[in-house]
């Protein structure tokens, strides 16, 4: 019988209609094949396909099923059927979803979320196929819309939803929200608005979705995206060709071994006074050394520390002169070594793009690839006997300078 | 935040004339920390716990090296813990008795191959210092080595001390010799930079005390202050772009030989 090979499609076809798909489009659309059959039964009765019964005894014709591209913009006629509340209720529920996804999308992969407020727009959409596309079963019609998002599955740049928004309205009319129906999930994608997508289609999308990657979070990752409230602290890696070098400014420069000098000047009469209660005068030549020696020290060298015990005070005094002078050069090339200071402006642009001036040189900032385990900061002092490490924090992002060659060539 | 106040301004200086300043962060550059900072890679674990759950019971480090061990600590008394097997892992770790309780892991450098610095996002400010080097934490499986070395000397009671003096002299044996020719030279040069006397030469190093500080801790915390420059003057560069990048492209080592 001819009819046999069609059993099959069309008892799929049933089924889905019965979950009260029925005020969607068509399958047959997609395919190209004759649609006009089923298209007309759903035009004249969208409210009877809902009650999962009837189903004209017209001759069905096996089309296949084309998995397509959907699009969620309004489209062409096909899915005019559909009726306007449908459009009404998805859209809020979409963005319900978007909006609890920003929330919580703090966290490095959930740039998607955070983006989809209140905006309309072109998205290029995937579908979710599979047992779990659904969702779990306990959540009302609204909560189907969103399972695949809610695992947190990033599918490449593109904003993922799932197609259950067309069913969605017609599921809720009717039927309790704990009832599952088995269904064919394969033969699901029949049953859903969608058109076939013409090449420029796709390319207004795909244009799209490039202005969309601007946006993407490179501002929110350093906590100063709308999205976030008062700036809390962020912790980022910055990855960068090669640093530039920088020196400190002359008066900073000077201002700092002005400082240092008038620390050791007041160590010195510290130590020395300290000295001078403790012992005779005869001795205070030693305190004196040692006190230099201290202070030389502190400017970072873990070195031993020898007092001699027997030295003139002619000697003495030598020393301590020769002493500073060498204090003061190694504390210059100190100084000069421990760079501090602004080195640069990072400036976040309306277009959404991020621009890192280090020195003369202009970078582009991107953000890095989304890092799925753990990052921390580690400084770690590492001395013979012991060593210690102070763990600074988790590592909040990433982010990429690029050298902007259009600047620098 | 410093967000900029007169959103006309153009970006004409950041090679974008046409777009708009919406916002402005001062970036600062500081190396008091620059020596010391470690970027850790944790593969095994999510980024989002906190980071209290990794603190680690006791750690270890090899100063030469540079490789570090942290002994996260287990939960004994959890549903989830096979006591039985614990017991039979715990070998590994001493023959008291003890329970497998802790997970260690162990730090593998990474290759880098562009230069990582850290930035604190603070009060729309960013303070960068340099990253040291980037390391691996994972978990090591010693304790099942040793179980299995304490199987094997059970099995092998009767040989026991014959098998020991062996391992003394082979032990021995390995001992440099000091006098050598040319030809000697380039051979122990050869060696010296073969995987395998590297890793010899890590094994021997031997573990030193780390004393581990955790987030939020004193110490940390003052530590943690280091990643903020104190001077907020300007830095003068010197470097130009064109130095820049040809600093940059001299330092990409071609594949080719």
């Amino acid at each position: 019988m001819s009819d046999t090979p069609d059993k099959k499609p069309q008892s799929g076809r049933r089924t889905l209609r019965g979950r009260g798909r029925g005020g969607s489009t068509t399958p047959g659309s997609s395919t190209g094949a004759l649609p006009n059959q089923r298209l007309s039964s759903l035009r004249d009765n969208p409210q009877a396909s809902t009650s999962g019964t009837a189903k004209p005894a017209g001759k069905m014709k096996f089309t296949p099923k084309i998995p397509v591209r959907r699009n969620k913009r309004e489209p062409a006629a096909p899915s005019s059927i559909k009726p306007e509340t449908e459009t009404q209720e998805t859209k809020p529920a979409e963005q319900r979803l978007s909006d609890s996804k920003g929330v919580r999308g703090g966290g490095p992969q959930n740039g998607r979320g955070g983006r989809g407020n209140g905006r309309k727009r072109v998205e290029l959409t995937q579908r979710i196929t599979g047992p779990f596309a659904q969702g779990p079963a306990s959540l009302g019609s609204h909560a189907r819309r969103g399972p695949a998002t809610a695992s947190g599955i990033a599918y490449g740049g593109a904003a993922a939803k799932t197609e259950a928004d067309d069913g969605g309205g017609g599921v809720g009319g009717q039927e309790s929200p704990a009832v599952v129906r088995v269904t064919d999930y394969n033969e699901r994608d029949g049953q859903d608005e969608f058109d076939v997508q013409t090449e420029e289609m796709a390319l207004a999308a795909f244009e799209e979705m490039s202005r969309l990657q601007l946006d993407y979070d490179t501002a929110d990752a350093l906590g100063l995206g709308k999205s976030e409230g008062p700036a809390e602290e962020k912790l980022v890696v910055l990855q960068i060709p090669r640093i530039p070098e920088f020196e400190l400014s002359k008066p900073v420069l000077q201002r700092r071994r002005v400082a240092r000098q008038q620390q050791r000047i007041a160590q010195r009469q510290k130590a020395a006074a300290a000295a001078m209660d403790v012992d005779a005068a005869a001795v205070d030549v030693k305190p004196d050394i040692a006190a230099l020696e201290k202070a030389a020290g502190a400017d970072g060298d873990v070195t031993e520390v020898d007092i001699k015990p027997d030295v003139s005070a002619a000697d003495a005094k030598h020393a301590e002169t020769a002493d500073s002078a060498a204090e003061e050069k190694a504390g210059d090339s100190d100084l000069a070594a421990s760079v501090d200071g602004r080195a640069g402006t990072l400036v976040v642009l309306r277009s959404g793009a991020v621009k890192l001036k280090i020195g003369d040189v202009l970078f582009d900032v991107s953000r890095g690839a989304d890092c799925q385990f753990l990052r921390g900061l580690l400084a770690v002092d590492v001395r013979s006997g012991s060593s210690s490490a102070y763990m600074l924090g988790n590592v909040d992002a990433q982010l990429l300078c690029t050298p902007d060659l259009d600047s620098i060539l | 935040m410093s967000v900029s106040d007169t959103p006309s301004r153009s970006a004409a200086e950041y090679g974008l004339p046409d777009d708009e300043i919406v916002a402005e962060i001062p970036v600062y550059l500081t190396q008091k920390l620059d020596k010391q900072l470690h970027l850790l890679q944790y593969p095994q674990k999510d980024g989002s716990i906190t980071p209290g759950e990794l603190q680690p019971r006791e750690a270890r480090i090899k100063p030469i090296h540079g490789q570090i061990e942290l002994d996260i600590p287990l939960d004994v008394q959890s549903p989830m813990y096979n006591k039985e097997r614990g017991a039979a892992l715990g070998v590994g770790i001493s023959d008291s008795g003890r329970l497998l309780d802790i997970t260690t892991l162990v730090s593998v450098g990474i290759p880098q191959n562009s230069e990582y610095l850290a930035g604190v996002m603070r009060d729309g400010e960013l303070h960068l210092t340099a990253i040291k080097k980037a390391i691996q934490l994972r978990p090591s499986l010693r304790y099942l080595d040793r179980v299995a070395e304490k199987d094997l000397a059970a099995k092998k009671m009767d040989h026991s001390d014959e098998e020991e003096e062996v391992k003394k002299e082979t032990k021995a044996q390995s001992v440099q010799v000091t006098v050598r020719s040319a030809q000697a030279e380039e051979a122990l040069r050869q060696q010296q930079s073969s995987i395998a006397y590297m890793q010899q030469k890590l094994e021997e190093e031997p573990w030193s005390g780390l004393a581990y500080f955790d987030v939020g801790t004193e110490e940390s915390n003052a530590v943690h202050a280091d990643l903020i420059a104190d001077n907020k003057e300007d830095l003068i560069s010197k470097t130009t772009p064109d130095e820049y990048l040809t600093a940059v492209i001299g330092s990409i080592v071609p594949d080719v030989l």
